[in-house]
This record gives structure tokens, sequence and C-alpha cells, in this order.
């Protein structure tokens, strides 16, 4: 079993960062994402998991077992990390071989051990060479060889793709998966990339100054923020905010209705300020009206559809209502009531 | 120009900052050498004056006689460097070899001969004359091929016999009259970190001389009266005998000891006897004038030939020739005058009571300078024991002298070749190869014979 | 690895412009000294001189032959292995220590580094006065805790003087060792040392797999730097003993001082200076050896 349990956990340090009441359970098999920006956390919670810091508070369960004062060598763990900690002077294959040498495996068993893991992430033509005479893509397979050579029950990753380029990242993301797939290992990940985060994770945890702010499935996330942190940090371009009295209306940019609406629907008095065309959407970007200031809002239109918006065009962006989103303005939560919505329209109506 | 930037050939490329560099380094020549030139100028005509006595009081008083010395012959003026004895040889001998030897300095009387010979130095008989021939000890003011090079300015006395009167009273024994007395009473003023005596065993002239009073006090000379080498026999054997039975009554750094060490050692109350300069005693009474009233001074312990031989001799001051670089001759010779006559050797004597003997019966018997300090008052007896320098030799004066019977009897030969062994501080290596590295005396007799030997040889011919 | 530099032609000129007084100061103060040693070792220098006449090889033929130069050679020997030897150790422990975080990890790190910034002749007077058989504090504090019965004669027994020497040597400059080698340290990623740990490995297979192959290049050459300057090393023996007791310290650089200005013999200490140049250069050897194998190791 290798389920994770974390209750409560607090880490505090002299200054900035820290972790503070953070409780999740991860799933045996599970590849969770672990979202937020950077300074958020994310990363100081995988060293607590690693054992590699010590929490101020609260406990830590591994398959069932208390794992909060356990070193790190017995927590059964390995990990990834954002550069790598390849070992120089060694040849990647001795890289790989490490663990097991430490395990004292026989000759036989890690040289046999070492080609089935390299094969599998594809190195095994390159175990002889060090790790900078191979290119970045490489480092970070090798890398992966060496977590995974143990057989671990939890594998952990730090960012490990950050340092990558844009076109490698993309296949990288693929193999990573298929790998998590196919061994069936639990894996937690922590990046600050969210199309990662949605890509990868089975769920997503996002976090926010040491704090969890939601827990979820992508779409759970996506279509179902918990707070405002969440709705404008997921998702791009972010979900649209706008004031409502002591409510916040949000509505996600690819909600805006060209054309009929299916139910009722709300209309949002915009001025169109200018229009992106990325391809396979065009971005509108239009002031709406608010007390006070304008607010910034974007539609998201796919580019093959019509485009009735153009600059400086007085208009309105039509929301279907269940496609609102409403938050709570003093604390940001979101606030689940079905009336709120109906009112919401009333209003909207009448005005 | 190409299309590239080229930062060298814009206004604040590398060129001006280039020539702000050389101006910048002119700059600083002009600056060094309008430093330098008031220097330059000022060295006209200065008497350079070079000596070792590095006691406050003494640079204090020297100071003082320059000024006055100044003030009465204005247009000359005196510049004085005081060394430490450890360095002064290697400084003459630099300056000798660059011709930029100072006018007056500090010489040891051995070393005066080869000097001379070599024509280092200016005779000093016009200065010695109008003071008085008859005025020094004969010994001190022998000539060197019928002219005098050099002057004393004092006389060192190193073996004044001091000891604690109050440890001996109080260990119940009597002032050692002999060599055995002196082992068996300094073993047994030996307790704990309490020692008997001291001398000096490293590889100095210090410990040649504690070594060659013993060896004379066994009746053994250096030379002959024709100057031969006769070094060695159970003289020797004696002294190094006696000096390893007495050793173990010595605080066990004496191998690192240099001059003050000696009287550190009394002055930190850790021996009970010593034989060593006035020093101790001028010392004493500037540090720690109750100390002084528990010491006493007594006659040196008797060695085979029946008496102490103790070490005394002229520390002089000797005038460059202008060929090794001194320039203004007569001058110097007129300030060497004034600073060795009238008050101002008694006030020079006064500045380390009793431990800087005057050379001359004139100031020795002055009474202002019989007063003594104030710390000493009613302290005669230091004085005149001190000063008494009775049965003592030194090293240019010992060739061919008898010592037995009790009595010593100089021969009047002036040995010029001995200073050759004692720079090479050959009777202290062997002092340290007994003590130290326990070998039989005979044997470091032998290898001092071979050394004294070769270095005699190259002096004879240099 | 490294793009070339553009050079205008402007450049070059101010550089050697630049260059100039440093290029004087190394004429002046070593090529000249240096060639004025060669010329010095072939002539016979009476006493008291500085030149004399070619006479070849006699003074290394006179050297050869003398005692006192076997002994000061094979003092040299124990000097340079033993202060580099304990310099190296003491000072990667140190820096290892200093790498790790504790509280007042400053205060620690200014007193370590305290002796390497002391003039010699202070620590020198310090040094002796400790070291006094009977009024140092060393042996009062060692007859006190029972420790010996008698006095230890620190720098006056030809038996221990040496290892005095040694050990006041090794606290003054082992500092330096401590900064080279803490500098390195600080450049590891800690990742590595994270990575290790998870995979079981203790310290010592830590400190063997990751810090040791880091920092080999900085420690052979500090090593070797620390030769070298050892090898001349004069002021500290000559102040503490003067090459004594007897010549249970004297080195060749105190061989050579003794030589040249007691006994005034010009020749025969530029003779051994020579020597003494050999000697390094000797010394050099092995470790470039081993920093061309551990460069071809990366």
């Amino acid at each position: 079993m290798a389920r994770v349990d974390i209750e409560g956990i607090e880490k505090r340090f002299n200054g900035e960062g820290g972790v503070h009441g953070v409780t999740l359970s991860v799933q045996d098999g599970e590849f969770l994402a672990i979202l937020g920006p950077s300074g958020c956390g994310k990363s100081t919670l995988l060293r607590l998991i690693a054992g590699l810091e010590r929490p101020t508070a609260g406990r830590i369960r591994l398959g069932g077992r208390d794992a909060t004062g356990l070193h790190p060598k017995d927590r059964d763990i390995a990990m990834v990390f954002q550069n790598y900690a390849l070992y120089p002077h060694l040849t990647l294959r001795e890289n790989i071989a490490f663990p097991l040498k430490v395990k004292r495996l026989p000759r036989r068993a890690i040289d046999t051990r070492v080609a089935e893991v390299a094969d599998m992430v594809g190195i095994g033509h390159l175990l002889g060479r060090k790790p900078r005479q191979v290119s970045g893509g490489e480092r970070q397979r090798a890398a992966l060889a060496r977590a995974l050579v143990r057989k671990p029950a939890l594998f952990l990753l730090d960012e490990p793709l950050s340092n990558l380029d844009a076109k490698l990242r993309q296949a990288a993301r693929e193999e990573l998966k298929a790998l998590q797939r196919r061994t069936g290992l639990t894996a937690l990940y922590v990046t600050h990339d969210q199309v990662e985060a949605m890509g990868l994770g089975d769920r997503i945890v996002v976090m926010q100054a040491g704090r969890i702010r939601q827990i979820g499935t992508p779409e759970e996330v996506y279509r179902f923020p918990g707070d405002t942190f969440v709705a404008t940090f997921i998702g791009t371009p972010p979900m649209n905010i706008v004031d409502h009295g002591d409510l916040l209306v949000g509505f996600r940019p690819e909600t805006v209705i060209v054309g009929d609406a299916a139910g009722p629907a709300v209309a949002f008095p915009v001025v169109i300020r200018h229009v992106e065309y990325l391809g396979n959407v065009n971005l509108v970007y239009a002031d709406a009206r608010a007390p006070g200031q304008p607010v910034r809002v974007v539609a998201a239109l796919p580019s093959q559809s019509a485009m009735p918006f153009s600059p400086g065009q007085e208009t309105n962006f039509r929301v279907d209502a269940a496609d609102l989103r409403f938050f709570d303005k003093a604390t940001g939560l979101a606030v689940r009531d079905a009336g709120v919505t109906a009112r919401f329209v009333q209003e909207r109506s009448d005005g | 120009m190409n299309a590239t930037f080229e930062p060298a050939a814009t206004a604040s490329g590398a060129k001006p900052s280039r020539r702000s560099v050389i101006k910048g380094l002119a700059g600083a020549a002009v600056g060094a050498v309008a430093l330098a030139a008031p220097r330059i100028a000022r060295a006209a005509e200065p008497i350079r004056f070079l000596h070792d006595e590095t006691d406050p009081p003494t640079i204090e008083f020297f100071n003082k006689a320059i000024a006055a010395f100044e003030a009465d012959n204005p247009g000359l003026k005196i510049e004085m460097e005081a060394v430490g004895s450890a360095g002064r040889l290697q400084k003459v001998t630099a300056m000798l070899n660059a011709h930029t030897m100072p006018e007056i300095f500090k010489i040891l009387p051995e070393e005066r001969f080869s000097f001379g010979r070599q024509g280092f130095l200016e005779p000093l008989d016009d200065v010695i004359n109008a003071i008085g021939v008859d005025q020094y000890p004969d010994r001190m003011i022998a000539p060197i091929d019928g002219k005098r090079y050099s002057i004393p300015y004092t006389i060192g006395h190193s073996s004044v016999f001091w000891y604690r009167q109050d440890l001996l009273e109080a260990a119940g024994v009597e002032l050692p009259r002999t060599w055995d007395e002196y082992i068996a009473t300094a073993a047994k003023l030996t307790t704990g970190d309490q020692f008997g005596t001291v001398f000096p065993a490293n590889k100095n002239r210090v410990t040649s001389l504690f070594f060659s009073q013993y060896y004379w006090s066994a009746g053994g000379t250096y030379f002959d009266k024709d100057l031969n080498l006769v070094f060695g026999g159970d003289a020797a054997v004696a002294a190094l005998d006696f000096q390893k039975r007495l050793f173990a009554s010595v605080p066990p750094g004496v191998v690192n000891y240099v001059n003050n060490d000696l009287v550190n050692a009394y002055l930190t109350e850790k021996v009970a006897l010593v034989s060593w300069a006035g020093r101790l005693v001028s010392t004493a009474a500037a540090n720690k004038p109750d100390l002084v009233t528990r010491t006493r001074a007594g006659k040196r312990p008797a060695g085979p030939a029946g008496v102490g031989v103790g070490f005394a001799n002229p520390n002089n001051l000797a005038l460059a020739s202008e060929a090794v670089g001194a320039r203004n001759v007569g001058a110097a010779k007129e300030f060497l005058q004034y600073i060795l006559t009238g008050d101002r050797a008694v006030d020079f004597a006064l500045t380390a009571y009793p431990h800087l003997i005057p050379p001359t019966a004139a100031v020795r018997s002055d009474p202002r300078l019989l007063a003594g300090t104030p710390a000493l008052a009613g302290r005669n007896d230091l004085a005149e024991a001190s000063f008494d320098i009775s049965d003592t030799l030194d090293f240019e004066s010992e060739a061919g002298a008898k010592i037995e019977g009790g009595k010593v009897e100089l021969s009047g030969v002036t040995n010029p070749y001995i200073g050759a062994i004692i720079a090479k501080d050959i009777p202290a290596q062997i002092v340290q190869q007994v003590l130290l590295q326990d070998k039989a005396p005979a044997d470091a007799v032998a290898w001092g014979q071979a050394q004294m030997e070769s270095a005699l040889a190259a002096a004879r011919k240099g | 690895m490294a793009e070339p530099v553009t050079v205008y032609p402007g450049d070059r000129r101010f550089a050697y412009l630049a260059l100039a007084p440093s290029v004087a100061l190394v004429l002046m103060l070593i090529a000249v000294p240096t060639v004025a040693i060669f010329a010095l070792a072939v002539q016979d220098v009476p006493l008291g001189r500085y030149s004399g006449d070619f006479v070849g090889l006699a003074n290394f033929r006179r050297l050869f032959a003398d005692a006192d130069f076997y002994a000061a050679l094979g003092n040299t020997f124990i000097w340079i292995g033993g202060s580099v030897g304990l310099e190296m150790l003491f000072g990667t422990g140190l820096a290892l220590l200093l790498n790790q975080r504790f509280p007042l990890r400053w205060l620690a790190r200014t007193i370590l580094l305290a002796p390497y910034l002391l003039p010699t002749i202070v620590a020198v007077l310090v040094w002796r006065y400790m070291f006094d058989d009977i009024v140092g504090i060393v042996n009062h504090i060692a007859i006190s805790a029972g420790l010996v019965a008698r006095p230890i004669q620190w720098l006056t027994s030809p038996r221990v003087a040496l290892l005095s020497v040694i050990l006041i040597g090794v606290w003054k400059f082992t500092p330096f060792v401590v900064i080279a080698i803490l500098g390195i340290l600080q450049s590891i990623p800690g990742e590595q040392y994270d990575a290790a740990k998870l995979d079981g490995a203790g310290p010592v297979r830590r400190f063997v797999t990751i810090t040791l192959p880091h920092i080999l290049p900085v420690f052979v050459l500090t090593a070797l730097l620390r030769t070298i300057w050892t090898a001349h090393k004069f002021d500290l023996i000559y102040l503490l003993t003067g090459g004594g007791p007897i010549n249970a310290t004297t080195t060749l650089p105190v061989l050579v001082y003794v030589r040249g200005f007691h006994d005034f013999d010009a020749g025969g200490a530029s003779a051994i200076a020579l020597v003494i140049l050999l000697l390094i250069a000797l010394l050099l050897v092995p470790y470039l050896l081993i920093h061309r194998w551990s460069e071809a190791r990366q």
C-alpha cells in the first residue's frame, strides 16, 4: 500500500515560507499534482514528505505507518529534483546504480536492473557517458531512472521539467504520464505550471502562502474553483471577475456566447479594446462596466466561428447563467447557493 | 568604419583613460621625488652613529648629549641608530661591502684587528692621547701594528658572582668557594621550579664567554704567547665536566638563552647563584628594588687552577675610514671626544649603574659616579664588586697567560686571530655537544680543535 | 569553452602600459636576485664579501660533504610533511564543520581565521612565552592538570622542538586551507546530498561520493601551494628557535640564513638556496601528475 496521509503539517521557518495546517491524502497509484506560485510551500511540503525537513507539528503516514520521525532512507521514497542532482564525476550507469550499491545488491542484479530502467526511460545507449556529456532531457531521464531503479513505494518529483525547453517539455510530460501508468507508482508532482498540473494530475492540490486552497480533479478545480485565487490561477486567460455588491461574479473567457443561449443568460456591458488572434482562438479584450473603475475582461472565441466583435464597439458579453460562479467579496470563497444565481439573473434582467 | 560598435573610437573610450593613467604615474613619480628631496638635501654632512646600547635610559642619555653637542656646534648634525646586539655584525658587514658605513660604530674588540688591517678603520690615537693612554687598563688599549683603531666607551665585566643571600641562609649553606662546593650548593638549592644557578647553552657569544671563564679557571688558554693554537688538554675537559655536572642545577631552557634571559632568570627569582654583569643589579634596581636588598656579591668560586677567572672586555667605538663610506671624519672625532669625557661619561655610566663601567680611571673616581644612583644608595658593595676587574681576562689578551696557584699572569701579547673562532661560536658548540648531545668532552674538544684550526687558516689567509 | 575576446588595437598598448609596473617589480624583486644567487653559488666568496672567483661546483661539493646539510634536509622533509599533512587534515575537517549551520557560526569562523591574520612576530612572541619551560602557561596548565610531572621543554629539547614548531605553524596556516576548502564546499549543490540521503547513503559515503570528488581539484591545489610556501618558510622557525636547540629545527632556509649571515659564507648559502629551488621543483611533480589525473577524470 502506498498511500500517503498528511495530517495538520506545520513547518515554520524564520522569515518567509513554510507550510501551515496542511492535511491531505493520496491514494495508492494516484498521480497527485501540487500546484502553486513560487514560495507557496509546495517544495517544502514535498521535502517534508521525503523526510529532508522535519515538521514543526503534524503527522505523516506512509502506507499506514507513522513516518513522521523516520529518516529519509527508511521511507522507501525516491525523488527527482529540479536540477537532477546527478553526481558529475560518475557515469550515468554509476549514477543509476548508486542506490542499489548503497543497498549492497549483488553486481549481477544491479546491472540487470540498471539496464531495465535505462531502457524504460530510453537512455540505454548513453549509460557510459558522464552527465555533462548528455543533453538536458537525457539528464532528466537519467534522474528518473535513478529514482525508479529502487522500485520505491512513493515517487516525488520537484518541478522536474522546468529546466527543459518548451518543445521538450510537452513530450516529456506524455512520457512521464505513460511511465507512471505503467509502473503504477504513487506519484507526487510539484509544479508552478498549471498546464502541467492539469495535464498530468489525477487530482490537483492548489497551494498558496503555505496553505491548501483546493483539492480536486482537474475538472473540479477548473469548473468549480473553491475561491478567487484558484479561479484566477488556473486557466489561461484566467476567469473574469466582476464586482457585484458584496459578491464577486466570475465567468471563464470561453463561456461568452455568440448567438443563442441554451438557458437564461446574463449580459455584461463592455467596451471592446482589442482582439488577439492566437491561431486556435481569438482573445477579445474589453472593459466591463462596473461600480468604480471599469474591469478588464477577456472572451475566448474559437477562431473557426464568427467574430462579432471589433475594437471600440460598445456591446455585451453574454454568459449562460449556469456558467456563472459567485464568490464572497470579503473571503474570496466560492458561494454555492442556487438562489444566488437566480437573484443575480433577476437583478441583471432588471438593470 | 564598420557596422560594429567600436568603443575605442568614442569620446569615452580607451584613449583618454590611457592618458590619465600616464598622468597618474607621472604624478606619483614627481610626488616620490618631492618627498625624498628634503631627505637627500638634509643628509649633506651628518655624522652617523651606530651602537647597540638599547636600554631606554641610555637612549635618552644619547639623545640629550647629541642635542647638547649640536647646540654647541651649529652646522653639525648627529644621526644615531641603535640596533640589537644580535644583528649588529650583519649590518656592519653589509655596510662595509656597500661602502655606506656610519662614521662612528660599535665594534667588538676581537673585530678591530681584521677591520683595521683591511683599512676599514680610521686610527684614533689622537683622541686617545688627548684623553690619556694611561687612563685605560693596559690590555684594553693595546695597539695593532702601532696604531689604535678603537676606543673603549665602557668595560663589560660579565662575571660578578651575584647570589641570593636569603636563599643561602634559608638552606643553611655558605657561599661556595670552589667548583665542587659550587656544584654541591647549586644542587642543594635546586628544588621544584627553583634552580641553584644558571649559565647559557645557546650557540652564541655569551655561551663561549662562560665556557672560556671556566676553561681559564682550569688553567688553560686558547693560544700561547707565540700565537699558536693550544686549545685542549685537561683544562678543557675539566671545564666541560664541570659544566656538565652543574647543568643539573640550571633551568632547562638555557639552550635558547641570550644575555637578557640570564637577567630574567634572576629577576623572576628562579635562580640563587649567577655569574653575570652589573646589568643584573641595574635592572633589578629599576624593576624590583626589594630583590636588590636580598642580593649580595661574592668572590667567584675557584677552579682547578686555584682561582676563579672572570671575563671583562672593553666595549669599543670605532671610526670608519673614508674608503668604506665615512664622510665627516674630523667632526666625528670631535663628537667622540665629547661623548666619552667629562660629565657625559659620568651621565652615561649612571644610565645603567653599576653595569656600565667607565673605562678611564678619572671617571671611575668621579665623586658623582661614586655616589651612584638613588636606587642603589647604601649598596656600594655591589658597585665595588662590579667595578673590580682583577683576575679577569678577555679573548684578545689571554694568549700565553699563566693561570696557576691562584694567580693570573698576562703575557702582554695581543691576539688578532681569536675573533675568527669566537665569531663562529665554536666554544659554544663544544658546550652544546657535551650538554645536549651527550658527547664525551674529549671528543667534543677534538672536534672543536679541528674547527678552530680551519677557522684560523681562513682568518690568517684573509 | 570560453569565447574569444575581441581586442581593439588601442587596448593592447594600454594593457602593456598597465602591466609595466608589475613586470618591473617582478623583475627587480625576483629575477635579479635569482640570477645573483646562481652567480654567487659558483663563486668562492671570501668571508664578509659578496663576490669572488669562479670555482664551478666547489660550493656544492662542500655542501654535500657537510653533515649539517643532511640534517637540515631531513628536518625540512619532516617540517614540510608534518605541517602540510596536518594543515590539510585539520583544514578540511574544520571546513566541513564550518559548512554546517550552528548557532554563533560567525563567531567560530572569526576565531578560527584569526591566527592566519596575526603578524608572525606577534604570534612567535606569544607562543615563545606560552611554551617557556619555567613561566609558560602551557606547562603550567599541563602540570596543574596532572598531565605531566615535569615541565616539557617545548622549544628547548632537541627531540620536541621540531614538533612544537610544526604545531605552531599548523596553528598559523590551517585557516588558509579552511578558507579554500570552505569556498569550494559551498558551491556543491545541496540537492545531491538530498538525493544521496534518500538513497540511504550515510555521512561517510556521502562524503566520498559527493564531497571528495568535488573538492579534489581545490584540495590538490591548496596542498601544492602550502607545500611550496612551507618549504620556503624561514621567519617562523628562526624567530621561534633560531634553528636550535643545536640544529634540531634547522631547515634548509634557516641553514641558508645561518651560512649567509652568521658564517658570512655567501657562496655556500647560495648553493643551499639552489638546492631548495630544486627540491621545490621536484615536489611539484607529484602534484602536477595528480592534477592532470583528476582533470582527466572530469
